[in-house]
């Protein structure tokens, strides 16, 4: 007789896993009493389902007048996390606000509501049971209505935006220091600087047309040689770069260039002609560019 | 590169410049320490100019001179300059015959006729102001007149040398002998104490007859070189740019006030009271169109007359009495700040501007 209930109980508890449990609900309801016009009472209500449910959020509550004193104002659901094993748990939160204006302290009921739920074996409704609470008037019911017995308004917040103004211009202030300092230090206009003598060699050849070469190349060629002496503190010639070096080490790193432009200068200039001059606009442009970049103390 | 000439044959530059850098490592052999002053009588002697050493006593200015003629080649003199030679002892050579008779025969200047290379004045500074003109007419025109003739010298190389210690008993040079030598060089003592060390230790340094004698004679054939001198001038290339520059240098360096140049404790407007000749601006391209040449280029670029500027243009200049004092100091310092001051090369349209100068 034993051995047969043991068994039926083994069956029983063998198929239940196979069977969909039943969702377990638990509700949490606000506070039983105390309650007046308007204020908002918070429903908690865990539910349990088995694992691979998800909530249909189609069929959940939808927050809108529940009755002519009942507002459901909002709802929340999220997961809790598992419940035991092949179950798992979500946080419904619900929000209601009364408008009941009772004469006397009176116990009303907030309905049940359905909460859907879908999975692989179709969809599944869970019911959360209906609560009651106790609301109560505001006043003596006989009390008269004068105005001394409103509350005053609240005043009139005024947003203070002084802080705000003051930070825009802080930060207006900043980015405009912050410019100027840039063009400064890369001698854009208005600080077409004398000591960046390199940078505006650059601009004089940067404005040459696009096609110059040979002898057309020569304002440029002057541009730059006017930045070397302008550099160097004294006309500076071809045999003055070990000097130059030797006065500003940061060129150091153009010395090779630097040569060339002073090889290309002497042929185009002073030998009998240009032919062969291998020193075409870009290469001089960059050139340029490259002391102007030393200059200002940046890539060597 | 081959030229024709009447007179000299055919002449090859870059055998020629082989044959200047082999006359200068030469140099540099004999005469340590000096590679600035040799490069300068290189240059003269490829100009065929007249050149005036300038320096300490027993810097060596003898030795290089000695070392130059022997290695030009060719029959050379030297005669000391006192301050009772007078121009006949350099012409004549007057003594009493073995028959007891007067004699008089050609002296230094004249013995070895036309083909005189190179002489020697030493001291020059000491001789007399008559000594001076005969010696200035030798070295412009290379001639005299002597034995009721006109003798030639197409070959003559004038170098002098004066101390600059001694002031007494001694005749300064006019401004007109002044201005035909080619160059001024300074020779001074060499800075570097490895090089002064050997020069005194060295027991090579010590006789000048055998270091000088050690040299190749005639490494530069005396009778070619005015023909190398010319195929320089004409093949060496001074161009637009170049000339723009000289004469930019040239109105720096006679009114330096309007160049912007200014010098400590000195009036500008004041200090240059002449000098800069156009034959010493002429002398300045030639100077620099042979360096040109040494270097290995067929054109002349602003470095080389930098190079050459202070020899060649120092000596030209004349400053006002009241500075002429301090003219060591000053002709160097107002010579680089005139290179300090002029730009080279110019754009185009500047330097059409810079034309009219």
């Amino acid at each position: 007789m034993r051995a047969v209930g043991t068994g039926l109980l083994l069956l029983l508890t063998g198929v239940a896993p196979a069977a969909a449990a039943e969702p377990r609900v638990v509700l949490e309801p606000p506070r039983g009493h105390g309650w007046w016009m308007g204020d908002q009472l918070g429903a908690r209500v865990r539910i349990e389902v088995d694992a691979g449910l998800a909530v249909d959020t189609a069929a959940l509550p939808r927050p809108r007048p529940i009755d002519y004193w009942l507002d459901l104002v909002a709802v929340v659901v999220e997961p809790a996390g598992d419940a035991g094993p092949g179950r798992t748990a979500f946080d419904l939160r619900l929000t209601y606000q009364t408008f009941y204006a009772p004469l006397e302290p009176k116990q009303l009921v907030v309905p049940a509501a359905t909460v859907g739920f879908s999975g692989p074996d179709g969809p599944v409704t869970v019911t959360v049971p209906a609560w009651r609470f106790v609301t109560a008037p505001l006043r003596e019911i006989m009390a008269p209505t004068v105005p001394a017995a409103m509350r005053p308004n609240v005043p009139l917040a005024l947003a203070d935006t002084r802080p705000l103004q003051v930070g825009t211009l802080a930060a207006a202030a900043l980015a405009l220091l912050s410019v100027t300092g840039l063009a400064h230090h890369r001698a854009w206009w208005p600080f077409r600087r004398r000591d960046r003598p390199f940078a505006a060699a650059a601009g004089v050849i940067a404005r040459l047309p696009a096609d110059t070469g040979g002898a057309g190349l020569k304002p440029g060629f002057a541009a730059l040689h006017r930045a070397f002496d302008a550099s160097f503190g004294r006309r500076m010639l071809g045999e003055d770069i070990g000097d130059f070096l030797a006065r500003r080490p940061a060129f150091r790193g153009a010395l090779v260039e630097t040569a060339a432009f002073f090889t290309a200068s002497r042929q185009l200039f002073f030998s009998r002609g240009d032919a062969g001059l291998d020193f075409d606009r870009a290469r001089l442009a960059g050139l340029a560019k490259r002391l102007a970049a030393i200059e200002r103390g940046g890539a060597a | 590169m081959m030229y024709e000439f009447r007179d000299a044959g055919p002449v090859d530059l870059g055998e020629w410049r082989d044959r200047a850098l082999a006359f200068e490592t030469a140099l540099a052999g004999a005469v340590v320490g000096q590679d600035a002053t040799i490069r300068l009588v290189t240059l003269a002697v490829f100009c065929r100019g007249h050149v005036l050493l300038q320096g300490d006593v027993g810097v060596g200015k003898t030795t290089l001179l000695r070392a130059v003629a022997r290695l030009v080649g060719g029959p050379y003199e030297r005669i000391e300059g006192t301050v009772d030679l007078m121009p006949t002892d350099l012409v004549y050579a007057a003594f009493v015959a073995e028959d007891g008779r007067p004699r008089m025969e050609p002296g230094p200047m004249l013995r070895h006729g036309a083909d005189l290379a190179v002489f020697f004045f030493n001291e020059i500074n000491r001789a007399r102001p008559q000594v001076h003109a005969l010696l200035l007419r030798a070295m412009a025109e290379r001639t005299l007149t002597a034995f009721q003739r006109e003798w030639s010298f197409p070959h003559l190389q004038v170098f002098a040398d004066r101390n600059r210690v001694e002031r007494e008993e001694t005749f300064e040079l006019p401004a007109a002998a002044r201005d035909r030598f080619f160059m001024e060089i300074p020779v001074d003592a060499p800075a570097d104490p490895e090089v002064r060390r050997r020069l005194v230790f060295d027991n090579r340094f010590h006789d000048a007859d055998a270091l000088v004698a050690a040299l190749p004679e005639g490494l530069l054939d005396y009778r070619r070189l005015d023909g190398v001198a010319r195929a320089i001038q004409r093949e060496v290339h001074a161009g637009d740019e170049i000339e723009a520059y000289v004469f930019a240098l040239w109105e720096a360096l006679k009114h330096p006030a309007d160049a912007g140049i200014e010098l400590n404790g000195v009036a500008m407007d004041r200090l240059v009271q002449g000098g800069a000749s156009p034959r010493g601006v002429s002398t300045l391209v030639r100077a620099a169109r042979a360096r040109a040449f040494i270097e290995g280029r067929d054109f002349v670029i602003p470095d080389d007359l930098r190079a050459v500027f202070p020899a060649v243009m120092a000596h030209r200049v004349f400053l006002a009495p009241v500075y002429e004092r301090r003219r060591e100091a000053l002709v160097p310092a107002l010579c680089d700040a005139v290179f300090a001051k002029v730009p080279t090369p110019r754009a185009p349209a500047a330097a059409q501007r810079g034309a009219r100068l």
